[in-house]
């Protein structure tokens, strides 16, 4: 039978080549729709989007409920304000997307021996990393972006990932490179500029000692004194930004939120941001919120009204939504490391006697470069408002007034950038806030987002669901 | 020359002195049914080997020697008859019609007609009368509850909406699950596709098998194991039905037949709201989309504002919801010619299907035109084409899901105090215009349902050609070569409009157009030898060679921002995010071959072999061979046991693999254009202000893959009793597929979401039994109930190395030692002795701890229960689907208790709960006292995955049919014949489910493997009807 069958092979195999040839027949498995190979020049742009389209959007929504910037007005955001969420809320995208793009980036700096290439790869890579660990704790990371090497990664633990991306940046700083080539226009951000990359990455660096103060002082200190003297980020046109676009699919997230009629009253001033700023007469106020508030019949309006976080129902006087020069622009860039952060973190270093500078006139050169950030440039104002009682840095006051001081006013300046001011919030407690009200938690704050529900249903390395109000390794427990 | 003639007069003289001591006996035999004469029908002489065989007409003429004067008429699908002629010369017999035997003649492989009694495996034929008792027009649901093992989901109330069927269970972890569809010998195309982008979610058309008009079904034959299945090849693992059209009967006279119906849908099941408590939260009356307002009556409801911003008293709206459906109407008219001489034959055949859902302005029509005619070109060569065209038009479908016009999404949300026909004034009129523009909305988050029903149709139309055309020689008696070649072709393209002043992101209007357009060729050329060896072996030899071709071509083009609101062309968009233009190419070469070697028509043995190369696999390694065996023993033949109580009686094995490639271009990973979600703004892709990106695409390709192998064995018995008024065939199934190409869901945090390898190991195991029973029989009244009952066991054997479990959607995960689909997750907090644990703080009990299952989609079993009652000119028919046990979700059902608006949410209303469980305290655990408001308590379940399962049991009256056969003296000289009125209804009556809101059959991913999941589905119907029959 097998023989027959054999002859009966030979037979067709003739009788189907002499129509076709075999080969040429079934070759048409390449794939016509997608190249199987890129450039970096395509990569960067995509991370860089991709992973500011998240820290912008969904990311800085969660977080500045949470720390009480912005307020849930209408059911949209309810959940999120009362700390009411579930796993399927977040999600890891970003290690699929802009994580894996920079990883790609970095492997073909390598292969092609572009140190520029490579060197600005690592540094965006690090800084990704460490947002998300900022806001998750315990994340994948060595075994992460393995592809089919690993596909259950495991997590590490903070304590070892902030050393890590530390070692990252360096890496990646000794790779950049005046006079290789670098990115051009394909580098949203500085346009391939090796300096600026230099400032963003000792920037960057700086944040990250001074947030290990609480847990690793030891550290914090010997990696502040190591970089506070290095070339930073110290004016506004060194900010590290990305500028969104005008056409619908590159709007800023924001715009994005308010552009849809129905949804413009979704997000609000909160009570606690609008207590500190109206407490300072600051000229903010009026620069982040609106006065009218059109949703609501019968409020008063002319007021600028912060409503408490968690309400669950429309506030009887109305409320107020975000200034129109924050949501109406869809170009408006996101922020990612700016010099008036850098000012606060000098000033903070100072304070801690860690470097040699003035803590007081980088505080006020802090706060005056947040003024110009959203428009406000009116020297005499910026003046009396430096000059007021509870504005004016408390150099002859201790080193707590003052650190509370500097993070107060950080918070202030951190408008828009909730990522960042979360996770000063979680590091300083400061300023105080009252838990949101009708929050499921039992009066527990919010101190890091949930792993997403894809880790617990594909990663048997998955550690296990760890609460939102579980502080993270550099956090300050704020629930005891 | 001499010597020939000398031989001729020999041979002449010894026929002739044998005629001496013969008599000639002739007659005609003619069928009960219709009157005409049978050809084909043996006429034996018993006790001697003297038979012959009637011709065309029906006629025969047979030498009956001396002494012997019992004849036996025998035809395949009759009941054979024994006539004692005595001194007769002219014998005409009657051969009445076997129900028992009907399907002793199946449809196997490559339509190739066998005795089923030949068959090793198990085969189910449906007839076409059987499968259109009640004009149901998807061909996949007429088939519900008919065949044992075969288990058939239709999604929802959608329109047209998709069925999806599996055979003996799950098989493929990620691949597809549903059968192979052949029609008249050429595969042809059942997907579904669904696009990949959000918007498309919240639609739900049908899949390609529903284009087949139940009409022009002469039979379906379902190959239920790869045994049957094994030449068809790879895409055969999963089962195949075989569907046989309808031919013209060789008749010269023109046949007309007519079929009409009208039926009326209703919702089969609504929820059961709440109608005690209004609109509003915390027990304050408030515009918001919940209903934890104050009990109607009370002061707080007395002249509030409304939504309207008028002063009123809010009452209850018990039937808001109810009063929106409509009443669904479908006509379908179907005519048929048909006619044929000895040397052709053709039938045409239209079918028309128009119909309105039971929401309002939906509606869809379907044109069928068929023709399959057949021509006897030469005595030794003859041909047949068939070709069906079928237009699908429907200028909207609805949506479901979460998709923002999805109108059960919508009622979710609306409290209960809101009159719905208040909103068909869908548009805010000049000047009064509010921030959410130009629709008239009751609340800012959700759709007006009327303007999302009139202005946001989802639209489709279907234009499809399935044909083939056979060639047939046949040079000597035992040796037959055919050539088929065949193709479905088919363009789908869907529209979906959103008018301006729909949700974002389309506030300034929008819209997409999705097209598909699908061919599939095949070609086969089959050798095929059919010889007795000698008086006791029948050899029958099969070879073939087959080649296929497949191209699936994705157009996708989303517009937003109108410049000219109400024109949805793509001139008229603002901006065009991430069209879609996607060619899909697949082609495969096999060759076969079978073998089956009979003795005495008793004892049967078969092999089968099949090589397939294929485009879709490593070039250096794609082909893949697979062999089958079968047997069967007519035990009833062998130890001669006919005229006792058992009629027949037959045992059967067979064991077969069947390998399956992949789908196209899973080798490599690839690169794609990035776009990353902004909710509830527009997703941010690229090319970003002019800036080009790319990103490594999600899957990762695998350059290793080898074909999957399915492996089956099957034992059953085939017993009648009783002249065949009992008829039992029962089968037992094994079968294990394993180095599955899968597309495995990897956590995100690996770079990617899904990989593709071969992995794992999925085995199914389970018994069919068919019970046939006859209890009455006399000459006006006959009452036949067929049983069909299946149980599967499946459960996942293994996955990839290093993998625990592949998720599968909706919280569903295969996992090892685990039925397909079962749901692996957290679910409450409990002690060890399964107490809930109570939160302190909150009252409630909370969701967490380990992973654990928590039941799967997998049923018990199912049931099928047809009883068919036919007196005088009556006919009742009724048949009862029976699916008992697994879980299915229903994340509406706790939305629903979210928003306070079904009846269980009246509980804790008025006085707080206190849920039994325990809280866990330093001195161990103390039973809960803490309060908690219902509406707290209500609201903790929302999409959370254990409180959100329910028992998937159900019972459904699936078809009902009464029918009459009007006298024919009545209209005996009018041209009309075969007059038949029927009274048609389908699932007119559900029972025995977990809750009572939701028809758990329901599937809101369609036909998608993954199933019993349901959220915001349009509920299904109930039909009600009348058909009217007859020819002339």
């Amino acid at each position: 039978m097998k023989i027959y069958i054999k002859k009966i092979y030979f037979v067709f195999t003739i009788l189907l080549c002499s129509l076709f040839s075999c080969e040429d027949f079934l070759d048409v498995n390449e794939n016509p729709n997608n190249p199987t190979d890129s450039e970096p020049e395509y990569l960067l742009p995509s991370s860089q989007v991709v992973f500011m389209t998240l820290h912008h959007g969904a990311y800085n929504r969660t977080a500045s409920l949470w720390v009480q910037q912005l307020a849930s007005s209408y059911s949209q955001y309810e959940e999120e304000d009362t700390y009411d969420v579930q796993p399927s809320f977040f999600s890891f995208e970003v290690y699929m997307t802009a994580l894996e793009d920079a990883a790609m980036v970095v492997q073909k700096g390598v292969e092609e021996e572009d140190p520029n290439i490579e060197g600005i790869g690592r540094i965006w890579q690090a800084y990704m990393f460490s947002v998300v660990t900022d806001l998750w704790g315990d994340i994948p990371f060595t075994d992460a972006l393995q592809g089919r090497e690993v596909i259950q990664p495991k997590y590490d633990e903070q304590s070892e990932i902030y050393p890590a991306i530390i070692g990252m940046i360096d890496a990646g700083l000794a790779k950049l490179n005046e006079d290789a080539d670098s990115f051009g226009s394909a580098d949203l951000i500085y346009g391939g500029d090796v300096q600026s990359w230099v400032k963003f990455a000792n920037s960057l660096k700086l944040r990250m000692y001074m947030r290990m103060t609480n847990v690793a002082p030891a550290v914090a200190e010997e990696g502040v004194r190591s970089v506070v003297g290095q070339a930073l980020i110290t004016e506004a046109s060194e900010n590290a930004e990305l500028a969104f676009g005008t056409d619908p699919q590159n709007e800023n997230p924001i715009y994005q939120w308010h552009a849809d009629p129905s949804r413009r009253g979704d997000l609000a001033a909160s009570r606690t941001i609008y207590t500190l700023l109206s407490q300072r007469n600051d000229p903010r106020l009026e620069a982040y919120f609106q006065r009218n508030t059109p949703a609501i019949p019968g409020a008063d309006a002319d007021e600028i009204i912060g409503i408490p976080n968690g309400l669950k129902q429309n506030y009887p006087a109305g409320f107020s939504i975000m200034n129109s020069n924050l949501i109406d622009d869809p170009t408006r860039p996101a922020p990612i490391i700016t010099a008036r952060e850098v000012y606060f973190l000098r000033a903070e270093a100072a304070v801690r006697g860690w470097s040699g500078e003035s803590a007081a006139e980088l505080y006020n050169s802090g706060i005056e470069a947040a003024m110009n950030a959203f428009g406000i440039t009116d020297e005499s104002a910026i003046a009396n408002y430096l000059a007021r009682p509870n504005v004016a840095f408390p150099a002859n006051a201790g080193v707590e007034a003052q650190l509370n001081a500097i993070w107060t006013q950080k918070y202030l300046a951190l408008f828009l950038q909730g990522v960042e001011a979360y996770s000063e919030w979680r590091r300083t407690g400061v300023p105080a806030i009252s838990p949101a009200r009708n929050n499921i938690t039992g009066g527990e704050f919010p101190l890091r987002f949930l792993y997403p529900q894809t880790e617990s249903e594909r990663n048997s390395n998955f550690p296990g669901v760890e609460q939102i109000t579980e502080p993270v390794w550099w956090g300050l427990n704020l629930n005891n | 020359m001499n010597r020939i003639l000398l031989i001729c007069f020999v041979l002449m003289s010894a026929l002739m002195g044998e005629a001496l001591a013969q008599r000639t006996v002739s007659g005609k035999v003619t069928s009960s049914a219709d009157g005409e004469g049978l050809p084909g029908v043996t006429v034996q002489v018993i006790g001697t080997n003297t038979g012959v065989v009637t011709d065309l007409g029906g006629n025969y003429r047979i030498q009956v020697p001396e002494g012997s004067s019992t004849l036996e008429f025998s035809f395949v699908g009759f009941t054979s008859q024994r006539i004692n002629i005595g001194n007769r010369s002219v014998v005409d017999v009657v051969l009445r019609e076997d129900i028992q035997s009907l399907e002793e003649v199946v449809v196997t492989a490559f339509g190739i007609e066998r005795e089923k009694r030949a068959l090793g495996y198990s085969v189910q034929e449906v007839e076409g009368e059987n499968l259109n008792r009640t004009n149901e027009s998807n061909v996949i649901n007429a088939l519900q509850g008919k065949v044992a093992g075969v288990n058939i989901n239709n999604t929802s109330g959608t329109l047209g909406g998709p069925s999806y069927v599996t055979i003996r269970g799950a098989s493929s972890a990620l691949g597809n699950n549903q059968p192979l569809f052949v029609v008249d010998g050429i595969p042809i195309d059942n997907s579904t596709y669904r696009g990949p982008l959000n918007v498309r979610d919240g639609a739900a058309p049908g899949n390609a098998a529903a284009d087949i008009n139940p009409n022009d079904v002469e039979s379906i034959n379902v190959l239920k194991g790869p045994t049957a299945a094994a030449l068809y090849g790879s895409r055969a693992a999963n089962g195949v039905i075989v569907i046989t059209t309808k031919k013209g009967r060789k008749d010269k006279r023109l046949g007309v037949d007519v079929n009409s119906s009208v039926s009326f849908s209703r919702p089969l099941r609504l929820p059961k709201y709440q109608n005690e408590y209004a609109q509003g939260y915390g027990g304050a009356y408030s515009i918001i989309d919940e209903s934890w307002g104050p009990r109607y009556g009370s002061d707080a409801l007395q002249g509030v504002e409304d939504w309207k911003g008028e002063t009123v008293n809010i009452t209850a709206q018990p039937d808001n919801i109810r009063d929106f459906y409509e009443t669904g109407v479908n006509y379908t008219n179907s005519v048929s010619l048909n006619g044929g001489t000895d040397v052709a034959d053709y039938r045409f055949g239209y079918t028309n299907v128009s119909e309105t859902g039971i929401l309002p302005n939906t509606d869809l029509s379907k044109h069928n035109f068929t023709l399959n005619a057949g021509l006897k070109l030469h005595e030794k060569v003859s041909t047949r084409a068939s070709v069906s065209y079928v237009k699908t038009n429907a200028d909207n479908l609805g949506v479901q899901g979460q998709n923002g016009s999805s109108i059960p999404l919508q009622f979710m949300w609306l409290p209960r105090s809101i009159n719905v026909s208040q909103l068909r004034d869908y548009r805010n009129h000049e000047g009064t215009q509010d921030a959410t523009g130009t629709q008239r909305r009751w609340i800012n988050y959700f759709e007006n349902p009327y303007f999302s029903l009139y202005e946001n149709t989802f639209g489709q139309n279907r234009d499809r050609v399935i044909g083939n055309v056979t060639f047939n020689y046949k040079p000597v008696d035992w040796l037959d070569f055919t050539f088929r070649a065949g193709t479905d072709t088919y363009s789908d393209r869907r529209t979906q409009k959103f008018a301006v002043g729909s949700d974002a992101p389309y506030s300034q209007g929008g819209f997409y157009n999705d097209q598909y357009n699908v061919s599939e060729t095949t070609t086969d050329f089959i050798a095929t030898l059919n010889r007795d060896l000698n008086e006791d072996f029948n050899l029958n030899v099969l070879v073939g060679h087959n080649m296929r071709i497949r191209n699936m071509e994705n157009l996708f083009l989303e517009g937003r921002n109108l410049i000219a609101p109400g024109i949805y062309n793509a001139s008229n968009a603002l901006n065009y995010p991430a069209p879609v233009n996607d060619l899909f190419q697949k082609r495969l070469v096999g060759v076969y071959g079978e073998a089956q070697l009979s003795w005495r028509d008793i004892v049967f043995v078969g092999a089968t072999a099949r090589n397939d190369w294929s485009s879709t696999l490593p070039k250096n390694d794609n082909s893949f061979f697979y062999p089958s065996v079968n047997g069967a023993v007519v035990i009833t033949d062998l130890l001669n046991l006919s005229g006792s109580v058992v009629d027949f009686g037959k045992i059967r094995a067979s064991w077969a693999q069947v390998g399956n490639d992949a789908d196209p271009y899973l080798l490599s990973t690839v690169y794609e254009r990035p776009i990353i979600g902004n909710f509830p703004g527009t997703d941010i892709s690229f090319p970003f202000a002019g800036t080009p990106g790319v990103t490594v695409g999600d899957n990762i390709g695998n350059a290793e893959l080898v074909p999957e192998i399915t492996s089956s064995w099957e034992i059953g018995a085939d017993v009648r009793f009783l002249k065949n008024r009992i008829g039992i065939d029962f089968t037992y199934y094994y079968s294990n597929t394993r180095d599955q190409i899968v597309n495995v869901s990897i956590p995100q945090s690996t770079g990617f979401t899904s990989y593709t390898l071969n992995a794992g190991e999925i085995e199914n195991k389970g018994i069919e039994l068919m019970l046939n029973v006859v209890p009455v029989r006399t000459d006006n009244f006959e009452w036949n109930t067929t049983f069909n009952f299946n149980r599967n066991r499946n459960k996942v054997v293994a996955l990839a190395e290093g993998l625990d479990q592949i998720a599968l959607g909706g919280g569903q995960v295969l996992r090892p030692g685990y039925p397909y689909g079962t749901w692996y997750q957290q679910g409450w907090n409990r002690t060890a002795n399964g107490d809930l644990i109570i939160n302190p703080a909150t009252g409630l009990p909370a969701i967490g701890g380990e992973q654990k299952d928590l039941g799967s989609a997998q049923p018990d079993f199912n049931l099928g229960f047809q009883n068919s009652i036919s007196y005088k000119g009556f006919d009742l028919s009724i048949l009862f689907d029976w699916r008992q046990g697994g879980k299915f979700l229903s994340y509406t059902n706790t939305v629903y208790q979210y928003a306070g608006q079904t009846e269980e949410t009246l509980l804790g209303r008025e006085e707080d709960l206190i849920v039994e469980g325990v809280i866990l305290t330093e001195g161990g655990e103390v039973a809960n006292n803490i309060p908690v408001s219902g509406q707290r308590f209500w609201k903790a379940n929302i999409f959370q995955i254990e409180p959100s399962l329910y028992d998937a049991s159900f019972i459904k009256l699936r078809e009902l049919r009464l029918g009459y056969s009007l006298p024919s003296a009545w209209y005996g000289r009018t041209p009309f014949s075969n007059i038949q009125l029927a009274i048609i209804g389908r699932n007119l009556w559900i029972g025995n489910t977990g809750q009572p809101h939701i028809d758990p059959e329901v599937s809101t991913y369609g036909a998608d493997n993954a199933q019993n999941i349901e959220y915001g589905s349009i509920p299904s119907t109930r039909n009600l009807g009348v058909n009217l029959r007859f020819s002339f």
